[in-house]
Formats: C-alpha cells, sequence, structure tokens
C-alpha cells in the first residue's frame, strides 16, 4: 500500500515520538507538536504509540491511498472528508482503494495527526523518523511534504470488522479553561516578585508568529534580576525563557537543545497538547502548579491511550 | 545554596547545577558526570546533555507512570551516587586533543579587518594567538555538531556582533571568550576568523560529529590552495 501526496498542504512532517539520545552534540529532538494526538492516533490504529504519524497543519495535503487502509486522524477539529463522504475525527476510519483524504474547514486547532496502521517504509535518521527541517533529518529526506510524493507500507493482514470502526473512543476532552499549568523552572527565583505575581496573572496573547521552534506571546513587559549571569544551559519542550526585552517564548517541538535565557517556567507535559492546538490571538494565563498534580494528570492521559489501544487492538485481527 | 544541587526540570527530568560560571574545571566535573551517567545508566534514559555548568538528565514516562514517588527516589539516588564517586573516578582520564585545520585567507569572506581593528594588532599576530592556544570543548549546541570552545585570549577576544549576518559552512567564530564552528550555513553574530574545510556533523559518520564535549582543540593554519583541495576531498 502507499500513500500518495496530490496535492502538498502547507507544512506536513513526518513525526515519530522523536530524535532522542543525541542532544549532547547539539541535534534537536524534533517530533510531534501535540504528543497526545500522536500516541491517540496511533492508539486507534493499533500502532505502537511512538509510531510515525503524518502532522499536518492547516491547509493540509490532499491524500490518496492506493489500496484499503486503517487511519485515524487526530488533534485538531478540521472538517475530514474520505471521498466526499464527510468523517470524524478521534476515530478509527476505514479507507478502501483509491480513496482521496481530503481537509476541509478548520473548526479548531492547529496541528492533526495522520495515522495509518501498519509498518512504515520510511529511513531513519540517527534512530528516528521525526523529521528536522533545519538539519534535514528523517522523514521525507528532511523535509515538508511536497506533491508527488508517495509514502511506502508493509504489506499486512490486519482487518477491521467495518461495522466497529464506530468505535465510541472518545478522546478525553483537554480541558477547554485558557489556564496552562507549570512548574518553576531553575530561574524562576531571577524574577522580580512583581513579575512573578504578574506572569500568574496577567493574560498572554498568541503571537502569528508562532511555529513549531517557539510560541510568542505579547504581554505588558517582566523583569528580572540576573540575566546577564545566565550560562546556555538545556532547554526542552515546554520551557519559558524570558527574553532581553521582557517578552516571553514557549519552546515547542523544534526547539534547540541549549539557550542563553533564564528558564522561568515549565509547561506541564499534560498541557502541551493544548499549547499545540493554540490558534495565534488566543489568550492564555498562566498558573503554577506542583510535580505531585503535574504527575497525576499525566498518568491519567496515558493511561486513557492504554485503554483505547487495547481496545482497538481487540477488535483488530491480525493475519 | 550549596553546589553541585539537584533541580528537577519536569516530570522525567532532572538538572544537576554547579556552582554557575563558564570555567574548565567545572566543566570537567560536569562531562565526568555524564560519563559515569552513561556507564550506569538507568532504564528509560532518553537524554545525558552537559552544558557549561550543568547537566541535564532525562527518562521517558515509564518510570512516573509506574510508581511515581518510588521513581523520582531511585534517580535522584542515583544521581547523588553519580556526584558523590563520578568526578574522581574519571576526572584523570586526559581528553582528547583534536587539530582543526583553518585558513584565514580573506578571500573567503572574514571578519579579519574588524578583529584587526578591535586588538590593535596585525594579521598575522592575531592568527597567531589564536593558534597557540589550546581550546576545551566546553560543550555543543544551538546546532549539530556547533561547539562552544574557550577559552581565546582576550587580546582577540571580540564581542559578538550587534547584528546577525550569514556565515559559511565551517565559519571558525569568535565571540567574546568562547569560539565556535558553524557546521552549515547559517545567521551568525560571532566575528569570522576563519574556515575550515572538515565536516562538524555528518550523520553517516560512526561518531555523528567531529567533535564531542570535554575533548580539546588546537587550530593550525593553511592556506587557500590546501583549504580548498581539503574541502575536494569526500
Amino acid at each position: 500500500m502507499s500513500m500518495i501526496v496530490e496535492k502538498a498542504g502547507l507544512l506536513d512532517t513526518i513525526q515519530d515520538g522523536g530524535r532522542h539520545h543525541w542532544a549532547h552534540l547539539g541535534i534537536s529532538t524534533n517530533g510531534p507538536m501535540d504528543w497526545y494526538a500522536h500516541e491517540l492516533a496511533n492508539a486507534l490504529v493499533g500502532n505502537r504509540l511512538d509510531a510515525p504519524v503524518v502532522e499536518m497543519h492547516f491547509p493540509a495535503s490532499t491524500l490518496r491511498f492506493t489500496k484499503a487502509a486503517i487511519i485515524s486522524i487526530t488533534g485538531a477539529d478540521w472538517e475530514i472528508f474520505i471521498n466526499g463522504r464527510s468523517v470524524v475525527f478521534n476515530r478509527t476510519l476505514i479507507v478502501q482503494p483509491n480513496d482521496r483524504l481530503l481537509i476541509g474547514k478548520k473548526y479548531k486547532g492547529e496541528r492533526a495527526c495522520l495515522a495509518i496502521h501498519g509498518k512504515w517504509k520510511i529511513s531513519n535518521d540517527l534512530g528516528s523518523a521525526s523529521t528536522d527541517l533545519k538539519s534535514k533529518l528523517g522523514g521525507m529526506g528532511g523535509r515538508k511534504l511536497m506533491a508527488g510524493d508517495q509514502i511506502f507500507f508493509e504489506p499486512h493482514n490486519t482487518v477491521v470488522n467495518p461495522a466497529s470502526t464506530n468505535f465510541k473512543w472518545y478522546a478525553e476532552a483537554l480541558s477547554a479553561s485558557d489556564s496552562i499549568r507549570a512548574l518553576p523552572g531553575p530561574e524562576w527565583h531571577w524574577l522580580s516578585e512583581e513579575s512573578k505575581s504578574r506572569i500568574l496573572s496577567q493574560p498572554f496573547l498568541l503571537k502569528p508568529n508562532s511555529d513549531r521552534m517557539a510560541l510568542n506571546w505579547e504581554a505588558p513587559a517582566l523583569q528580572c534580576t540576573n540575566a546577564d549571569k545566565m550560562v546556555s544551559s538545556a532547554v526542552t519542550f515546554g520551557t519559558i525563557q524570558l527574553l532581553p526585552n521582557g517578552n516571553i517564548v514557549t519552546l515547542m517541538a523544534d526547539h534547540q537543545t541549549v539557550g542563553g535565557y533564564p528558564r522561568i517556567l515549565q509547561v506541564i507535559r499534560a498541557d502541551l497538547p493544548k499549547l499545540a492546538q493554540l490558534s495565534p490571538g488566543s489568550l492564555v494565563h498562566f498558573q503554577l502548579t506542583d510535580m505531585a498534580t503535574a504527575s497525576a494528570h499525566l498518568a491519567k492521559m496515558k493511561s486513557h491511550l492504554q485503554q483505547v489501544a487495547s481496545a482497538v487492538r481487540l477488535q483488530m485481527a491480525f493475519g | 545554596m550549596s553546589y553541585p544541587a539537584l533541580f528537577r526540570m519536569h516530570e522525567t527530568a532532572w538538572l544537576i547545577q554547579w556552582l554557575p560560571g563558564i570555567n574548565a574545571g567545572t566543566n570537567e566535573q560536569v562531562h565526568a558526570s555524564a560519563k559515569w551517567l552513561r556507564l550506569h545508566s538507568l532504564p528509560g534514559l532518553l537524554q545525558i546533555l552537559p552544558a557549561y555548568d550543568s547537566l541535564y538528565v532525562e527518562f521517558d514516562s515509564t518510570g512516573i507512570l509506574q510508581n511515581p514517588s518510588t521513581w523520582s527516589t531511585q534517580v535522584e539516588t542515583w544521581l547523588q551516587e553519580c556526584l558523590a564517586t563520578g568526578p574522581k573516578e574519571l576526572q584523570s582520564n586526559p581528553a582528547d586533543l583534536v587539530r582543526i585545520p583553518v585558513c584565514f585567507d580573506e578571500v573567503l569572506g572574514n571578519d579579519l579587518s574588524a578583529i584587526v581593528s578591535f586588538a590593535g594588532m596585525d594579521h598575522d599576530e592575531i592568527t597567531s594567538l589564536f593558534t597557540d592556544t589550546t581550546y576545551h570543548v566546553f560543550m555543543l549546541g544551538f546546532l549539530p555538531g556547533f561547539p562552544y570552545m574557550g577559552t581565546v585570549n582576550e587580546k582577540i577576544a571580540v564581542p559578538r556582533k550587534k547584528q546577525p549576518v550569514n556565515v559559511k559552512t565551517g565559519a571558525v567564530g569568535i565571540a567574546g571568550m568562547q569560539a565556535g564552528i558553524y557546521p552549515v550555513h547559517s545567521t551568525g553574530g560571532w566575528h569570522i576568523i576563519g574556515h575550515t574545510p572538515l565536516k562538524m556533523f555528518d550523520k553517516h559518520s560512526s561518531s555523528v560529529t567531529l567533535l564531542q564535549p570535554g575533548q580539546q582543540v588546537q587550530f593550525y593554519g593553511i592556506d587557500i590552495h590546501t583549504y580548498h583541495q581539503m574541502c575536494a576531498r569526500p
């Protein structure tokens, strides 16, 4: 089976669980913007949770499947058509030979994950298929999908009873609140008391120049002492840095390995998917939380994913 | 605050922080500790990332999902054991020395004239001061294979440019007391003293990057002819 890109989307890239073990050499992790959507998409098609997916931005690619396939689309809530027939996200879907997948209107959310059951025949670089656009690693030669690209899959004998594709697996509704929970960063204590209280009370507006590397926020400037003492140190997905001009930046999937700005907050894993789906112009509030709360929320989300994965696998018969 | 100190960065990561600042003694402890952690690794390790004065250690979520409190304690005990024994055990190993050719010819487009103005010395004196130093590779970051090295002789320790400009693959740059090498075309604010024909990053090579954190580097001058010959080598 193969999937052909008939029309390229704005930024569709292959992402898997990330390129780990190389950060000490300056190599980024990359991977999906929305880890929950990534794992849910794979759970819905009976793949390993860290298997590759196509992460789509809007407008997305138009894709054609040469043979029948089991797929799912998760994350953003966009209008989805399979051969003109309207289908729903967060579900296990079946496509027939030569079916065309097309994305229509955007209702809500910025990134979707498309999972396809089976083993992807794509090359790994340094142990991962995640796309690093800057260093040209992973996925489709380290670049975004283009018209004419063809992604191949190993043949398999998995079948799904079409009647059972109406799985009632609903994604755990990510909290609709505008609150983003975070832990104090290593340089949290460098913030003035006034800035500490302001960062936890004032709204932050997401700027349009946000991307896979970082979310940029608009708000009255914050202040900290000691910024000139900052020496380059590790940063990660969800690290919030305070820039010299008093603005904050949240590092996302394509973040560099180290940074030279104070790390004042660290968004909890459970709220990273929410960040990934925010549209420019969205307003958020940051809320300080603790490790126990952060771990508990992460555990709840992971447990839900395991339940979906187990239930889907029960519905599938592997030849 | 007493150093080194442990900081819980997030649900599955810790930061070991040594006395803040850039100095080779502290950095050697960072690398000795990283080595110890690799030799005595725990399951689920994803990254061991050394920086100037800190070491970031990240795991996958298996441990925290199985038993949050027990697992955290296990990791912290392991990190404390590293700090107690790592640096002593491994610091005595001499660091590898890597010799890197650099072409100072201005035809390649560099900032030597700006460095001449800054230093008040001529071209040859500056390049001699640059090649006379043995540099310590403090860390890699910013781009795959980009080394942060020190310490540049203070006479030629020209600060960063106010605005970054385009730099070529192999550009050897100075930013204050740091020296670096751009592995690919990039925008950069470091003053470029010369260019190396060597590849700093190659995903197909066994070491992946030319330099590793904790190594020592010496530069040696080559002429433009040799530079082009070396660039042409596969």
